[in-house]
């Protein structure tokens, strides 16, 4: 019985010693090592824009979701250690919601803050890029393309041609208005291109506050063409051409520390993630569900 | 009439039984060992370096450092008691084939357990021999048993 006794103690005092070492390691190690160095923290924004991560494969998201990245730069403006922000912008916009949402996000941060737009950095992606204190893009990058968009598959006439029909029944007579079974009539698509104009005009609004425009630049972007870098340069849309590596450099300089550690935040995706986002889908939903569901996103309002 | 009579004889550890006391061995070194560095090890998992090699070290560092206190409970705990928390849990003991546990004995036998793969690979050897020893094991001249009641 005493032997049983000491093991136990033995045991409690062989785990707390080790809770101590780790413990005082674990202090030791924050404190001097590299999360107290000066960093420029790089956040990338690849893919489309949207409320939250949605789509893509078992590994990875096919939208980018703004919930996450607002709560990194949230993060990231509270730590003294970080100097600067850099977006690594790589996306065709996406929501206009999401899209103001970040802009409106990056917009009250305290640190400098830079967009470096690698392929593309279009619609609501540009929209997030000009609420930071420079704009820089490769000579090839697009960009621009201020406008906003809400094109959908209609299926009524593939619909009438296999014979199915689509029982209408609401209460409110614009209720179904976009449904992708039925056209759209002429009061409907006047209402629908009414609200788009509104969403257009915040957005122009918004970008030409940030990037203080003239209006005849605003004339210019606001055809929802997109521009190359150097046209974009031209046009007052972004600050420097170069490319990621210059752009560091210049990152680096602007902030008056050369030695800046160069932080990039992953996208990161839990493995419980991965299975709370699969398991609904493979059991809880059939194929014909999804596709509604992904037809049904691509109706939503987007600044792409 | 006969009384039944009743002796208690050591024989190797049942797998299933060693498999449950390394995971609840585990599951104890996460929590004291690997949870004060849960912070850093955060900032590792979401920040990867571009241009510095800090980030590297330091995670080599808390891994070093996790692998030292890992072989420090093995080592100590069986060399003291023959038991780790598992094993007191499973009630399996680690005995020397040739008298008492040598701290070199139980030095060598736990080389391999901070490290899953490596230890799966010396755990093959104990399914080609009768005496359930995994390959260190046999080096160290060791082995882990449990007690069976037995009628006489």
């Amino acid at each position: 019985m005493d032997t049983r006794i000491n093991k136990w103690s033995l045991l409690i005092i062989v785990v707390a010693l080790m809770f101590i070492v780790a413990s005082l390691s674990s202090y030791l190690i924050t404190n001097t090592n590299v999360a107290s160095a000066d960093t420029i923290l790089v956040i990338p924004l690849n893919g489309p824009i949207g409320i939250d991560n949605g789509g893509g494969d078992l590994f990875s998201s096919s939208t980018v979701g703004v919930d996450g990245i607002i709560k990194q730069l949230r993060e990231a403006d509270k730590n003294p250690n970080i100097k600067a922000i850099v977006l690594e912008i790589n996306s065709p916009g996406g929501s206009a919601v999401a899209s103001a949402e970040l802009a409106y996000t990056v917009k009250t941060l305290n640190k400098t803050t830079y967009a470096v737009i690698r392929d593309v950095g279009a619609s609501g992606a540009y929209w997030v890029a000009t609420a930071t204190d420079k704009i820089i893009a490769s000579p090839m990058s697009i960009t621009g393309s201020v406008g906003v968009i809400s094109s959908y598959l209609e299926f009524s006439n593939l619909f009438e041609k296999y014979g199915i029909d689509y029982e209408r029944l609401v209460a409110g007579k614009y209720k179904d208005m976009g449904t992708p079974y039925k056209e759209l009539t002429a009061e409907e698509r006047r209402i629908m291109e009414r609200k788009l104009n509104d969403i257009h005009k915040i957005f122009l609004q918004d970008v030409a506050v940030n990037r203080k425009l003239t209006q005849q630049q605003i004339n210019k972007i606001s055809t929802g063409e997109f521009f190359l870098g150097t046209e974009a340069k031209e046009l007052g849309l972004v600050d420097v051409l170069l490319t990621k590596e210059q752009a560091i450099t210049l990152i680096k300089q602007e902030i008056n520390q050369p030695n800046a550690h160069v932080v990039e935040k992953k996208e990161q995706t839990s493995f419980l993630d991965v299975l709370a986002k699969q398991i609904p889908l493979s059991f809880g939903r059939g194929f014909a569900a999804e596709v509604l569901d992904r037809n049904n996103q691509e109706m939503g309002i987007q600044a792409r | 009439m006969k009384e039944a009579k009743f002796f208690t004889k050591k024989t190797p550890a049942k797998f299933w039984k060693r498999v449950v006391a390394y995971a609840f061995d585990l599951t104890l070194i996460n929590l004291v060992a690997v949870y004060p560095f849960r912070d850093s090890l955060e900032q590792y998992s979401n920040y990867s370096l571009l241009l510095s090699s800090s980030a590297d070290g330091t995670v080599a560092t808390i891994t070093f450092i996790v692998i030292l206190l890992s072989l420090f409970y093995f080592i100590f705990m069986e060399y003291k008691t023959g038991q780790t928390f598992g094993k007191m849990l499973m009630k399996i003991t680690t005995t020397s084939t040739k008298g008492t546990l040598t701290l070199r004995q139980a030095v060598i036998r736990n080389l391999t357990k901070p490290f899953p793969i490596v230890l799966s690979i010396d755990t093959l050897y104990m399914f080609f021999k009768r005496t359930h020893q995994r390959l260190l094991e046999r080096f160290s001249q060791t082995e882990v048993v449990e007690q069976q009641w037995t009628l006489a």
